[in-house]
């Protein structure tokens, strides 16, 4: 009776049956397991977006935060040298201080590695508009804010 | 660190799990070939192991994606693969064309094995019987013509087979072929210099696991199925060797801008591993199976010659799977300088690697175990002298592996 | 015989099942996803909306960078880098040329740590990097789950909750951008604060350079000083010839610079 229709035996239908079965609970599985705002805006979930735009602010945007409550140092700054520079740059993040003043400080003690960050003499620095000094050999080991007033450089304290 | 590196790079991302994985993937492939130069054209030399090359196949194919997620940094949401793969990523290929060759390996292993499942089922005491009952997911009908469809759908499969083995290690090449920033891996090559030592290591593991396998069984092997299994391999291995090494001869030759920075690497940093162990034992692997080919040797040296060369080929094929993927990371891409590969004791470290290059065989013996690979014709080298040749001409009934035939007697 | 099946009645009742199989899953979820939908069209409009008319473009000028490292730090600090590990968002390299024509690159500390190194009337200068933000980014090709992209607005982010930390970016980006994050295990990299940026403020490091090194605005704003500069000044991007588009343009490089 073999004929030329081709007969599938008992076989290749159960494990066709197992197959299918397999592909539906795949299938089924990915409606459950795709985020909702996958595909939103392209291949990637949308609302990952939200989520690196919320991330927590440490630096406040900048002197014009600090003016509000500390215009006096600001102004004492004048046109000098450090004038142009942001609060931030050697006060660290102020967003929580601006927030809370009290609970967060932003005193900093003259750390000599601070100003040495930026004036330090080291290949790569010659010939910008910066003065650069040897630490050690400029003040003996004595620490820079005994002679220098960070927010008035070359003022002079004594 | 020699040079400059980028301040990022003093980390090497893809470590020995990386290395084991187109290892691993590389050995399935070329098993699959093996089986399937007798499935599909018909190399009757070659049938004393094609039902061991398949099942070493699952074995090793089990292993290699524990490698991949054991480095993942967050191996928990590794099924994201699956759900929303990226289709420009060549890495997105893992889930579906890894989970596609699954399924046809093991529905050739099924069917090919049918016959033998129901048989167990009936004549195995306990739950080994009511186990092999369920494998044979109640397909019981062992006819002669039902056993004709089974070896057709074998044969279709072992068709489909042979392009789903050379994707699933062709796509590992491309993942790494295809990455402009690094010039060491960046070659259109890449792909074919992977699928063609995948070939290499498959066929030496294959003629190491037979040797050792009729070792321990006491039974003789079977020299045309192993001179025949040298031949293919000696083909490859010349394939292997003229891509591999004209890729770095042309780009000295053209000595574009990274050229000081990979013959930097080649020659001072991963010398030993390149030169030596890829380059060198690749080289001492050709001569020794020419030699175990010729008329004549012994049959003795032939084999010994047969088993070192595998052996070699093995370690040469792994070394030159670290000197792609950590030798490829160890050039800087400022291309000014070398970074250090400080090799972990366990955290991604040389024990776990160990343990996922033990493991295949663990299970494959385990699978030899339940699913008897061993063909008809075999003698037992202790109780005759004659050398029983399996001829061209062989077509009595293809299937009755060794222990199906004496259930029938 | 009667175990075997016609080919024609197996693919009818295969028919049937997959049917079957798919359309009763697909009702049961549509039912629980109704709740959300709604939420979506509106989320739908807003980032759009947000994007319109910005391209953000960074200006990177050599000739002004002294090598401080403060944007380095700020970084850090505003993003939450490990400060104990040497994985950096930004980073500064030095370029100091010995007069015999070699030159000698280091970026210590990712630019936090540089030892004096004598001196030398040679050649020197500092070159800040971070992510280039590429119009053509190789880093999003390459990720396997879709979880690194490019906003509407031209920054490259990772959706920190999606990434496996298979790599693969890190190992695709040209410039050494990306790193591994050592406590979350997944992929990070600069993002040019984007939290900040979509605040109308500017990114970390831009804010703390003590000399103006740094400078960021958006490129379809005629008034921006980033657009002016590119426009008026000769600018240059890294590796132009690997095609990723960067969109951070550098005053000064020199042809040292890798």
């Amino acid at each position: 009776m073999a004929g030329k229709r081709t007969i599938l035996n008992q076989a290749f239908f159960r494990v066709g049956l197992l197959l299918i079965i397999v592909l539906i609970i795949f299938f089924s599985a990915m409606q459950l397991f795709i985020p909702q705002s996958f595909g939103q805006y392209g291949g990637y979930r949308g609302d990952s977006i939200r989520e690196n735009a919320n991330f927590e602010i440490s630096f406040a945007e900048g002197t014009g935060a600090c003016a509000k409550c500390h215009n006096n140092t600001i102004s004492e700054l004048g046109s000098a040298q450090h004038a142009n520079i942001d609060c931030q740059t050697c006060h660290g993040p102020g967003e929580k201080h601006k927030n809370s003043p009290k609970s967060f400080s932003l005193k900093i003690s003259g750390d000599k590695n601070l100003c040495a960050s930026c004036h330090s003499t080291i290949a790569g620095r010659q010939g910008k508009e910066i003065a650069t000094v040897n630490p050690v050999m400029h003040s003996g080991g004595v620490i820079c804010t005994k002679c220098h007033d960070p927010h008035q450089p070359l003022g002079g304290r004594n | 660190m020699l040079g400059f590196i980028y301040p990022n790079e003093l980390e090497i991302n893809w470590g020995l799990f990386i290395v084991l994985y187109p290892y691993l993937t590389g050995l399935v492939a070329g098993a699959f070939i093996v089986s399937s130069l007798y499935h599909v054209f018909g190399i009757n030399k070659l049938k004393p192991v094609s039902r061991l090359a398949l099942i070493s196949a699952l074995a090793l194919l089990l292993v290699a994606p524990m490698a991949l997620i054991s480095h993942l940094g967050q191996p928990l949401r590794a099924l994201n693969l699956m759900w929303t793969p990226n289709l420009t990523s060549a890495m997105a290929g893992f889930g579906y064309i890894y989970s596609f060759y699954l399924i046809i390996v093991l529905l050739e292993i099924w069917f090919m094995y049918r016959k033998d499942l129901v048989l167990f089922s009936q004549t195995k005491p306990g739950i080994l019987g009511k186990l092999y009952s369920i494998l044979t997911l109640g397909a019981k009908d062992i006819s002669e013509k039902a056993l004709h469809m089974d070896h057709k759908i074998c044969t279709m499969l072992a068709i489909i087979g042979i392009p789903s083995a050379a994707f699933l290690h062709g796509y590992v090449g491309f993942i790494f072929g295809a990455i402009k920033a690094n010039p060491w891996w960046s070659t259109p090559l890449m792909p074919v210099i992977f699928l063609l030592s995948a070939i290499v290591s498959g066929i030496a593991l294959l003629i190491v696991v037979y040797w050792a396998t009729c070792r321990i069984r006491r039974i003789k092997i079977d020299h045309d199925c192993l001179q025949t299994m040298n031949k293919y391999l000696v083909i490859f291995l010349a394939s292997a060797f003229i891509l591999e090494v004209l890729e770095v001869i042309h780009m000295g030759y053209e000595s574009e801008e990274n050229w000081p920075a990979i013959k930097g690497l080649i020659t001072q940093v991963i010398p030993a591993s390149y030169f030596g162990v890829q380059i060198g034992f690749m080289v001492l692997s050709f001569f020794l199976l020419l030699m175990a080919r010729s008329k004549k040797v012994s049959q003795l040296t032939s084999r010994t010659m047969s088993v070192t060369s595998g052996l070699m080929i093995l370690a040469s094929v792994l070394a030159m799977r670290f000197n792609v993927v950590v030798g490829g990371q160890l050039v800087s891409k400022s291309l000014a300088g070398y970074s250090k590969f400080h090799v972990p004791l366990f955290e991604e470290g040389i024990i776990p690697t160990i343990g996922f290059l033990i493991l295949p065989f663990i299970i494959l013996a385990v699978l030899a175990q339940l699913l008897p690979p061993w063909m008809e014709g075999e003698k037992d080298y202790q109780t005759t002298n004659e050398t029983e040749r399996v001829t061209d001409d062989d077509t009595v009934d293809e299937w009755s592996p060794a222990v199906s035939s004496t259930i029938d007697a | 015989m009667k175990n075997e099946l016609t080919r024609r009645q197996f693919l009818g009742t295969a028919c049937k099942a997959l049917t079957a199989g798919i359309l009763i899953p697909a009702a049961g979820l549509s039912i629980f996803s109704q709740t959300s939908t709604a939420g979506t069209v509106t989320q739908q409009a807003s980032w759009e909306k947000v994007w319109k008319g910005k391209e953000w473009g960074f200006v990177v000028n050599t000739e002004k960078c002294i090598g401080c490292g403060r944007c380095v730090l700020a970084c850090k600090k505003e993003n939450h880098v490990p400060e104990d590990h040497e994985v950096y968002r930004t980073w500064v390299e030095r370029y100091v040329e010995n007069g015999k024509g070699e030159v000698n690159i280091d970026s210590p500390n990712g630019g936090l740590d540089f030892p004096p190194l004598g001196e030398t009337d040679a050649k020197q200068f500092f070159v800040p990097k971070l992510c280039n933000q590429c119009h053509n980014p190789p880093c999003v090709q390459v990720c396997p789950v879709g979880a690194t992209y490019k906003t509407g607005d031209g920054v490259v982010l990772v959706d920190q909750k999606r990434c496996v930390g298979c790599r693969y970016c890190i190992q695709a980006c040209p410039y050494g951008a990306r790193f591994l994050h050592p406590k979350t295990k997944v992929a990070d990299k600069c993002t040019w604060c984007y939290h900040r940026i979509q605040k109308g403020m500017r990114p970390a490091c831009v804010t703390v350079c003590p000399v103006g090194a740094r400078k960021f605005g958006n490129l379809k704003d005629q008034e921006s000083e980033v657009t002016k500069i590119i426009e008026h000044e000769r600018v240059l991007t890294l590796k132009r010839e690997q095609g990723t588009k960067p969109m951070v343009f550098y005053i000064g490089l020199d042809e040292v610079v890798v």
